[in-house]
């Protein structure tokens, strides 16, 4: 291959003219940022607070408001039957009421709210909330709720949705191996854990229209499922993204947006509500727990021939984007970066009386690629080839198509992640002749792919608007929410370069369902439609502005966009007019306002699943493991990503850094456990995530060169980092103890019980 | 010290501030009424009036009302008592008012110099703010992580009885038999004797987090080449805090660390209790840990 495109370590020393801090990195440091839990400064503002059940699983007999309603501050009580539209909501199917009326099917469900003069009140009132329930079995587990005779929790059943997706004879397949491979996985119930819960402020307005100011991921259709429960013309209803601290899927869905809207329009006055961390424990979505069986088998040289993947996802009470993670999982179980002629993957998405599951960064597809990457090094040992070896004989060329049959744009090929992978200085540690001491080393790797966007068939627009404001102003506006993830510099630095403008001149908006649709935060697709809409928009904005600075200045030498207005474009010219300029002096005439919408990038071909832009990852991962006690401390992690140009460096490590902490988590701490639907733990007390005491050295290399023709140099990179991290990690334990774990998180009693049967008794 | 008297209890008599009555379930820590007492005496009296708990850092105690939305109606302060307050060096030992915070308890440097297995199992409690406010003696209230270094230190518990008599024991007897709103004061630990090894370590989800899922402690005393004292001990949150009956025999190590390590499962197999979670796992990791106390020159 020529040309062949090498890693680069992402550091100030080679990417010093790209690196800035973060636009909102100050205020964030200094503690100036407000966020929507910090809107206390409305007039009248009133507090709400949200009955939960008391039951995971019940039918409800009677509710009585009465005393809550009387209890003095209290200014609004309300429940379904205060609903003027309809009282059900959901990204994908509306299956989850905003109050229950006859029945809780998870203890998160609610059944009224409280708003009141403080908090202390609103709390209080919850207590005299009187609901007579009558108890019903409750589902546990999806094998409960797809038994025989099980209690079905909706009218179609315990099956919400099930995918099949195969190619070859799977039979036939297994008939040809020399080596098989099978085993059973299992992946937590994680929880999103962002620093700032949810919550915002619903804002009744004088022309009886309705301003939510939250924490959202998705402005616009927010404002779509409001206005249908608010029973409100959707003109009637904005929602206001705010930067919010952390959302990671878990604020997809609508949180307390339906109970504040409800209060607010009930009583007139601004309602607040934030859920404490218990609440946001026992009501916030989750990540879905899934029961896997794969089975994999190659020949004689090890070229993969077969592979099996059967899941069984608990969705829990509701649907929530449990449909469409029940799609990228099956993807991810395919095993999209190996050509293997038979493949069977199938998956169940069951409602139980669980958390509901949903969004959550990799979407389930980091929770498939931990199964595949793991059955491919247990595949490696049994043909006796190196992990590496095995993989390079198998892996797919960026020529291939998608394992939906879909055409796909990898960004490079998937051999130069693992030629980078075996130079890695953490690959090439050698840990075989450690002293069998307290601490054994051990190091592993593994390989992820992820697609942008929503996937292919699905709808998945986006769009923004650009204007010259009248104080001179370049204003950019975007429907998407920074919440932390740094799209804000992202686009930042994307609009100073396709613009010419500097940061000053700039003004950026975003999340705002009064402005432009760009879709939903979510699916790293943001700066693929920032930068897409940027080169919709870039022509015929640097020919407004030149057109209009032209007749302004009588003057017909060329002109350029450039920091602060336009420029002679000549060398060494001079600014001809400044932006402020260019808006005070053109009285009587428009300003320049463009809009932009378009479909979010997809292949040429009509295969309706799958997703087009891919982007990939190597994680090499070294860690120690307490002989003595089977703790883990994970020491480094090396990851290797093509996900195209690296638009904002800081903000690109910060996602792929923080994205591999979360999949530690994953991978050896987070699960919130539940029996027959109750909450096993309800606080982060004893739900622990990694901190920063935690968090291991870590690496990151980029590829920036893409594959030639690729018309999408730039990519989104928000979930790449959790990719192939729980892999990695249960590779390394392997290499460090010989013992493979299979359930994640991988806790030290099992790998302590796993060690010791292995190794007799220690010491 | 000499049990109080009937007479000191009466001389130490003191009015009772009348409490407004509570009329709703208290669910909320606001609601708790604090009870603040003069003296250790008066605590123990308004602690039986009103079967109240006393409450010092309650670092736990807010935990576990928090969680069970369930706040005594009274609670009794003991923050503003001084006389439960410090950390004295005597001849041959330490005396610990029972509000000394774990961070003063890790941070005396002259009593990390006498006993630093203290001050290290001090640190390995809770965040920085947990051992600002939590104190000696609500660790002990709460079988916490200090007890099986205290055991091993062979640590006397001083405290006020319900009727208000000053009481003597050691802490061994106090864990077997906690005595219902009896008050510790202090704690007197002798300094272990000059050739003395200790050594402790917490195994938690988070070690200096949570609670303890098991903590081992030792304490070996060689004089001449002979072994003088031995004590083991452990604890946890599903454990009872003991001293283990370990022969000081197994320890001249002639046999393998293999032996001492069957022999420590053996020991642990019996003491913990057979519903006990996660027990095989806490005999295996336990085991491992006190071996590699006893015998850390053969890892």
């Amino acid at each position: 291959m020529n040309n062949v495109p090498t890693a680069a370590p992402l550091d100030q020393a080679h990417f010093a003219e790209r690196w800035s801090a973060r636009p909102d990195s100050t205020e964030k440091a200094y503690g100036f940022q407000q966020y929507p839990t910090d809107e206390l400064h409305w007039p009248g503002l009133l507090h709400g607070r949200i009955l939960r059940s008391a039951w995971p699983h019940a039918h409800i007999l009677h509710i009585d408001l009465s005393q809550a309603r009387s209890l003095p501050g209290v200014r609004a009580v309300v429940c379904a039957e205060d609903i003027p539209g309809t009282n059900s909501y959901g990204i994908i199917f509306r299956d989850q009421p905003v109050f229950c009326t006859d029945r809780v099917r998870f203890l998160g469900d609610a059944i009224a709210a409280v708003a009141a003069d403080s908090p202390e009140i609103a709390a209080h009132a919850l207590t005299l909330i009187k609901v007579v329930y009558e108890q019903l079995p409750s589902i546990g587990d999806s094998q409960q709720a797809l038994a025989s005779g099980a209690p079905l929790l909706h009218p179609d059943g315990n099956l919400l949705d099930s995918s099949q997706l195969s190619h070859g004879d799977i039979d036939a397949g297994f008939a040809q191996c020399s080596y098989i491979v099978e085993s059973r996985y299992s992946t937590p119930r994680q929880m999103h854990v962002f620093m700032e819960t949810e919550g915002g402020v619903a804002i009744p307005e004088q022309d009886g229209s309705l301003t939510f100011r939250v924490g959202c991921q998705s402005g616009h259709r927010d404002r779509d499922q409001l206005a249908d429960i608010l029973g409100l013309p959707q003109q009637k209803v904005r929602v206001i993204g705010l930067s919010t601290d952390g959302g990671f899927g878990g604020k997809d869905e609508l949180t307390m947006q339906p109970a504040a809207g409800l209060l607010a329009l009930k009583t007139g006055r601004p309602v607040r509500i934030h859920y404490d961390r218990k609440e946001s424990t026992r009501a916030g979505i989750k990540r879905h727990p899934i029961q896997m069986f794969a089975r994999t088998g190659c020949d004689a040289e090890g070229r993969l021939i077969a592979h099996q993947l059967h899941a069984v996802l608990d969705t829990g009470a509701y649907a929530s984007q449990g449909p469409a993670v029940l799609t990228n999982f099956s993807d991810h179980a395919a095993a999209p970066l190996y050509r293997i002629p038979h493949v069977e993957v199938q998956g169940q998405l069951v409602y139980t009386n669980n958390s509901v599951a949903g969004a959550f960064r990799g979407f389930g597809g980091n929770q498939a690629t931990f199964a595949v990457e793991s059955q491919l090094d247990k595949l490696a040992q049994a043909a006796g080839l190196s992990s590496a070896e095995l993989r390079r004989r198998n892996l797919r060329t960026p020529d291939d198509d998608g394992v939906e049959g879909q055409s796909q744009q990898m960004p490079c090929h998937p051999v130069t992640l693992l030629n980078s992978v075996l130079a890695s200085p953490l690959w090439r540690l050698n840990t075989a002749d450690q002293e069998r001491g307290r601490w054994l080393s051990g190091v592993g790797m593994a390989l992820g792919a992820q697609g942008n966007g929503l996937g292919n068939g699905l709808p998945d627009a986006g769009g923004a608007s650009l204007r010259l404001t009248e104080q001179g102003t370049i204003q950019l506006a975007f429907g998407f929410i920074e919440y932390g993830q740094g799209v804000v510099a992202a686009v930042q630095a994307l609009a100073c370069e396709a613009l010419g403008c500097s940061a000053e001149d700039l003004d950026i908006r975003l999340g705002d369902s009064d402005g432009p649709d760009s879709g939903p935060t979510s699916a790293s697709r943001s700066t693929v439609i920032a930068t897409e809409a940027l080169r919709r928009l870039r022509d015929d904005w640097q020919q407004q502005l030149i057109q209009l600075g032209k007749s302004l200045l009588g003057d017909q030498r060329a002109l350029r966009t450039g920091a602060g207005g336009l420029w002679h474009d000549e060398p060494q010219g001079e600014r001809a007019i400044s932006y402020q300029a260019l808006a005070s002096r053109s009285k009587g005439e428009s300003l320049p306002t463009l809009k932009t919408h378009f479909d979010f990038p997809t292949g040429p071909d009509a295969q309706p699943r799958g997703r087009y832009l891919q982007l990939l990852i190597a994680t090499v991962a070294r860690v120690r493991v307490d002989r003595f006690t089977g703790r883990v401390k994970v020491t480094h992690l090396h990851h290797i990503t093509a996900g195209g140009k690296v638009i904002h460096p800081p903000s690109y490590l910060g996602q792929i850094e923080g994205a591999a902490v979360m999949g530690m988590g994953m991978a050896l701490l987070e699960d919130v456990p539940m029996h027959n639907g109750e909450y096993q733990l309800d606080n982060l007390d004893a739900y622990l995530i990694p901190t920063l005491a935690d968090a291991p050295a870590q690496q990151v290399d980029v590829i920036e060169t893409i594959v030639a023709g690729d018309q999408y140099p730039v990519r989104g990179i928000g979930e790449l980092g959790i990719e192939a991290t729980s892999p990695a990690l249960m590779a390394a334990i392997q290499d460090a103890t010989g013992v493979r774990p299979c359930d994640l998180p991988a806790r030290p009693a099992v790998l302590l019980a796993a060690m010791t049967a292995a190794e007799g008794n220690l010491p | 010290m000499e049990p109080a008297s009937e007479t000191d209890q009466a001389s130490n008599a003191i009015p009772i501030v009348p409490i407004k009555p509570m009329t709703i379930a208290v669910t909320d820590r606001t609601q708790t009424h604090i009870l603040f007492p003069q003296s250790a005496f008066e605590a123990v009296a308004l602690a039986v009036r009103h079967q109240a708990p006393y409450i010092a850092g309650a670092t736990a105690l807010q935990l576990s009302w928090n969680k069970t939305a369930n706040w005594p109606t009274q609670a009794i302060a003991l923050s503003g008592l001084s006389e439960l307050i410090g950390c004295k060096r005597l001849a041959s030992s330490w005396q610990l008012g029972a509000l000394t915070s774990l961070a003063e308890l890790a941070n005396n440097s002259a009593l990390a110099e006498d006993m630093p297995l203290l001050s290290q199992a001090a640190v390995s409690v809770g965040a920085v703010g947990v051992r600002q406010l939590g104190t000696l003696a609500g660790n002990i209230g709460f079988a916490g992580d200090l007890l099986p270094s205290l055991l091993v230190l062979d640590t006397q518990v001083l405290w006020i009885d319900r009727h208000g008599r000053s009481q003597q024991q050691p802490l061994t007897q106090w864990i077997e038999a906690p005595q219902s709103q009896g008050l510790i004061t202090a704690l007197q630990i002798p300094v272990p004797l000059a050739g003395s090894l200790t050594r402790m370590e917490k195994l938690a989800s988070r070690s200096a987090f949570n609670p303890p899922l098991l903590n081992v402690a030792s304490l070996q005393c060689w004089q001449e080449g002979q072994l003088q004292k031995l004590r083991l001990a452990i604890g946890g949150n599903t454990i009872q805090p003991c001293l283990l009956p370990i022969s000081p025999h197994l320890l001249p190590l002639q046999d393998s660390r293999r032996v001492l390590n069957t022999a420590l499962r053996a020991t642990l197999d019996s003491i913990l209790p057979l519903g006990c979670a996660q027990r095989d796992y806490l005999i295996s990791a336990g085991a491992n840990l006190l071996c590699d106390q006893l015998s850390p020159d053969l890892s």
